[in-house]
């Protein structure tokens, strides 16, 4: 009866989850003039898309999947999290049509689409602020769902309301860590930094959260990570490689650039990973 | 229901029985027997339980269905439907008691209080078999009911009261 309820695709859902979701947020509060950043809701899509890939893997009755989409059940973080996916498709695809020119559309697009799409850009640009402000919301709610969906659910390890921000955060980090690949402003740098000290914060307040959660036996499902069976994954994972290196190459190398930024935003994305695989385990441990 | 821990002697008879009138698939269980030992030797006391889905009244597992496919059903009972449910083991993380298990043809599943028999005005299998008469299936709103007297004349304890679930299995100790 204890067998794990969520394997390595939950995992790999919540950590392209919320690196989708700071791709959208990135998108928004970034000017998208650049190449690379005029694709990012494209790519917030397509990266979520492979994210409810492994969703859709995880679940034990895959034909049964429409039945997110008959009811709205509002004390359920998994119901809210559905119609929230649901919802950014139409507004980041429309989003991402008020960045690219008619001409990239035409080379694109199938010719029987084209007057649709041509109309739906038209229509984006005209609403281009309320999309920008659509996207915020959906990829902050998106980012921190992804936290929240642990959170609800009671078991000691992930009895902590600090998992939505802190996952909204590492999110963030995750989504600028691949954009980091493609784009050397020292402006997105900046934004890193931010995110990695904010993570850092966050992830101690979790701990300090669960000192204060007894188990029957005396224990604390913070002893998980302070000399229990995540210790050394944890700490060397998510917090040396996750946090400590890249924080400390941005720091010296005021941004890293060549293949340290390669490397600075390899190690973000490890420990982005790492973390939600950690705590995904801790929490059925 | 009541179970007695004082009169269990963990044979196991509610286990096979269940399994049997519920036909459950082979690997899976909807009630299991849990023996407690506590104390230091040579001073050590040992408890027994037959446990179940608690069928609470402020069930987590119904909370966290984003299908409605878990509800609360007739007389209290907490159920599936089979027809809503997408596997998403939300439920199974919310149980605070670890009574719930993804059926081999996918949908979850979970004791029912024998729901088929209850409302025909049998007892779930489990109580019917028990050689010691440990288990007590009755309307708890009811004053005059068998568990309910128990209950007044017992002392007792649920699991995991501090889950807030307000569990309806009680523990006669």
């Amino acid at each position: 009866m204890n067998s794990p309820i969520w394997n390595w695709e939950i995992a790999v859902y919540l950590f392209l989850g919320g690196m989708s979701a700071g791709l959208m947020i990135l998108s928004c509060i970034r000017s998208g003039h650049s190449s690379p950043e005029r694709l990012l809701p494209f790519l917030s899509v397509l990266i979520l898309s492979v994210g409810m890939a492994a969703l859709f893997m995880d679940l034990a009755f895959k034909t049964h999947v429409y039945r997110f989409y008959l009811a709205f059940q509002w004390k359920s973080p998994m119901s809210w999290g559905s119609w929230i996916l649901l919802g950014i498709y139409p507004a980041a695809l429309l989003f991402g049509l008020t960045r690219v020119e008619e001409a990239e559309i035409a080379r694109l697009t199938p010719a029987p689409l084209l007057g649709t799409i041509h109309s739906a850009r038209r229509w984006a640009i005209s609403q281009e602020r309320v999309l920008k402000q659509t996207n915020l919301f959906l990829g902050i709610a998106l980012g921190v769902y992804t936290g929240i969906l642990l959170s609800s659910l009671g078991r000691p390890a992930w009895n902590s309301a600090v998992l939505g921000p802190l996952f909204l955060v590492s999110g963030f980090s995750a989504g600028a860590a691949i954009l980091t690949l493609f784009t050397e402003e020292n402006n997105l740098h900046r934004w890193e930094m931010h995110a990695i000290s904010a993570e850092f914060a966050l992830i101690l307040l979790y701990i300090f959260g669960l000192t204060r959660i007894g188990n029957p036996d005396g224990s604390t499902p913070a002893d998980l990570f302070l000399g229990g069976r995540f210790t050394a994954i944890f700490w060397v994972f998510t917090v040396m490689i996750g946090l400590c290196l890249p924080f400390v190459l941005g720091r010296i190398l005021r941004p890293p650039v060549g293949n340290y930024r390669f490397l600075g935003a390899s190690f973000v994305l490890i420990g982005s990973f790492s973390l939600r695989w950690i705590i995904v385990t801790a929490g059925q441990s | 229901m009541t179970m007695d821990t004082r009169r269990c002697v963990g044979c196991n008879a509610c286990v096979i029985a269940c399994k049997t009138e519920n036909a459950l698939a082979e690997g899976t269980s909807r009630d299991w027997v849990i023996t407690e030992t506590a104390g230091t030797f040579p001073s050590l006391s040992q408890e027994i339980r037959s446990e179940r889905c608690n069928q609470c009244s402020r069930p987590p597992c119904v909370d966290s269905c984003p299908t409605r496919a878990s509800h609360i059903g007739e007389a209290g009972v907490v159920l599936v439907s089979r027809n809503k449910c997408t596997g998403c083991k939300a439920c199974i993380g919310a149980c605070p008691y670890n009574a719930r298990y993804v059926h081999p043809d996918g949908f979850v599943d979970k004791c029912t209080f024998c729901f088929h028999r209850t409302k025909t005005g049998a007892l779930p299998a489990c109580v019917e078999v028990c050689p010691t008469q440990a288990l007590k299936f009755g309307d708890l709103e009811d004053a005059t009911s068998e568990v309910s007297r128990l209950l007044r004349a017992r002392r007792h304890k649920v699991n995991r009261p501090d889950s807030g679930a307000k569990p309806n299995v009680y523990f006669l100790i």
